[in-house]
């Protein structure tokens, strides 16, 4: 599995990177700060740093400045995170040693692109494109039944949210203290889980079930046996 | 939230879920951002304050648009600007900021 280290002070950067490259199959790692980003690049083995800018302790420019002068992380792909208002910074950025920049807010499609274009695809994908049986990848071209349920799960998902953001303003209206909707909350994310994972559960299943019956074309190879 | 929205994003329920931890850690930050209007008012903004106000803004401006919320993202980005340009020292720069950092709380709310 590729691997991604995120250098960003913004725990919401984070969270939402580590979402999304970890839901297209990359394997991620996040530090908060210049010094932590680049103790993490050096001494671990990444595929791909994402660097934010401006940093507390050692900023992006220090960190990929020193990253080049590393004999481990010399060639370590380095995209920085900047905002519109640094567009400026960037090109020390490159001066510094990066390989490419992405400006936030960004969208997180658009970051997916750039780290595989650097990184390669995540090799996890790769395996599960041509597993038998498996629920084909994002944009393949065949959908295996376990694929429907999955699709399931995630309208369910979607589709829940809404109503039970509806629901807390009802109470809150009618007059639920702070505690009680936090308590609600809890219970129907935990049940939504629940459903979703069981869902995902049956969807694996069915992949299994479906790549565990003979392929026909096999029997017409072998007559008379 | 609006379900427009919802889809729009592609956000699904682990999506959902990290927006709605996201957004409170959101409101912190306006919080913040109010706290320091509050105090430049009075002329009683110190050093820590007008650098968390600073941070927060900016923050603020480089996240809310990957979750999908453009209107608050182009608010918050506008704020980050008053900030840096100096707006919790000038009255009438001030009372502009104060009414952005509203729309933008109301932002943030209306997506939760």
């Amino acid at each position: 599995v590729s691997r991604v280290l995120v250098v960003d002070d913004d725990e919401l950067v984070r969270q939402l990177i580590e979402f999304k490259l970890g839901q297209a199959g990359f394997e991620v790692t996040c530090t908060e700060d210049g010094e932590a980003g680049l103790a993490a690049a050096v001494t671990g083995d990444f595929d791909l740093v994402l660097l934010d800018l401006m940093l507390p302790r050692l900023s992006g420019i220090e960190v990929c400045r020193e990253l080049r002068a590393h004999p481990t992380t010399r060639d370590l792909p380095v995209i920085l995170l900047t905002l519109r208002s640094q567009e400026a910074d960037v090109e020390r950025g490159f001066a510094a040693g990066a390989d490419d920049y992405v400006v936030k807010p960004f969208s997180p499609r658009e970051l997916v692109s750039r780290v595989e274009a650097l990184a390669g695809p995540p090799v996890e994908r790769g395996r599960t494109e041509t597993s038998p049986g498996s629920a084909a990848p994002h944009g393949g071209g065949t959908a295996a039944p376990g694929e429907a349920v999955r699709d399931l799960a995630a309208a369910t998902a979607r589709e829940s949210a809404p109503v039970l953001d509806a629901a807390l303003q009802e109470l809150a209206r009618a007059g639920a203290d702070g505690r009680t909707l936090a308590a609600l909350t809890s219970w129907a994310e935990a049940t939504r889980s629940a459903w979703v994972d069981s869902l995902a559960r049956l969807a694996d299943a069915l992949d299994d079930a479906v790549a565990a019956v003979p392929v026909p074309e096999r029997q017409d190879a072998a007559p008379g046996r | 939230m609006n379900p427009a929205r919802v889809n729009s994003i592609d956000m699904a329920g682990e999506l959902a879920t990290l927006w709605r931890s996201a957004s409170a850690v959101a409101l912190q930050r306006v919080d913040c951002l109010r706290r320091a209007l509050a105090a430049a008012e009075r002329d009683a903004l110190g050093v820590d304050l007008r650098a968390a106000a600073g941070v927060d803004a900016h923050k603020l401006a480089g996240a809310l648009g990957m979750y999908g919320l453009e209107e608050a993202s182009d608010l918050a980005i506008e704020a980050d600007r008053a900030v840096v340009s100096g707006a919790l020292d000038h009255a009438d720069a001030r009372a502009e900021l104060a009414v952005l950092v509203e729309r933008l709380a109301d932002a943030i709310v209306e997506e939760r």
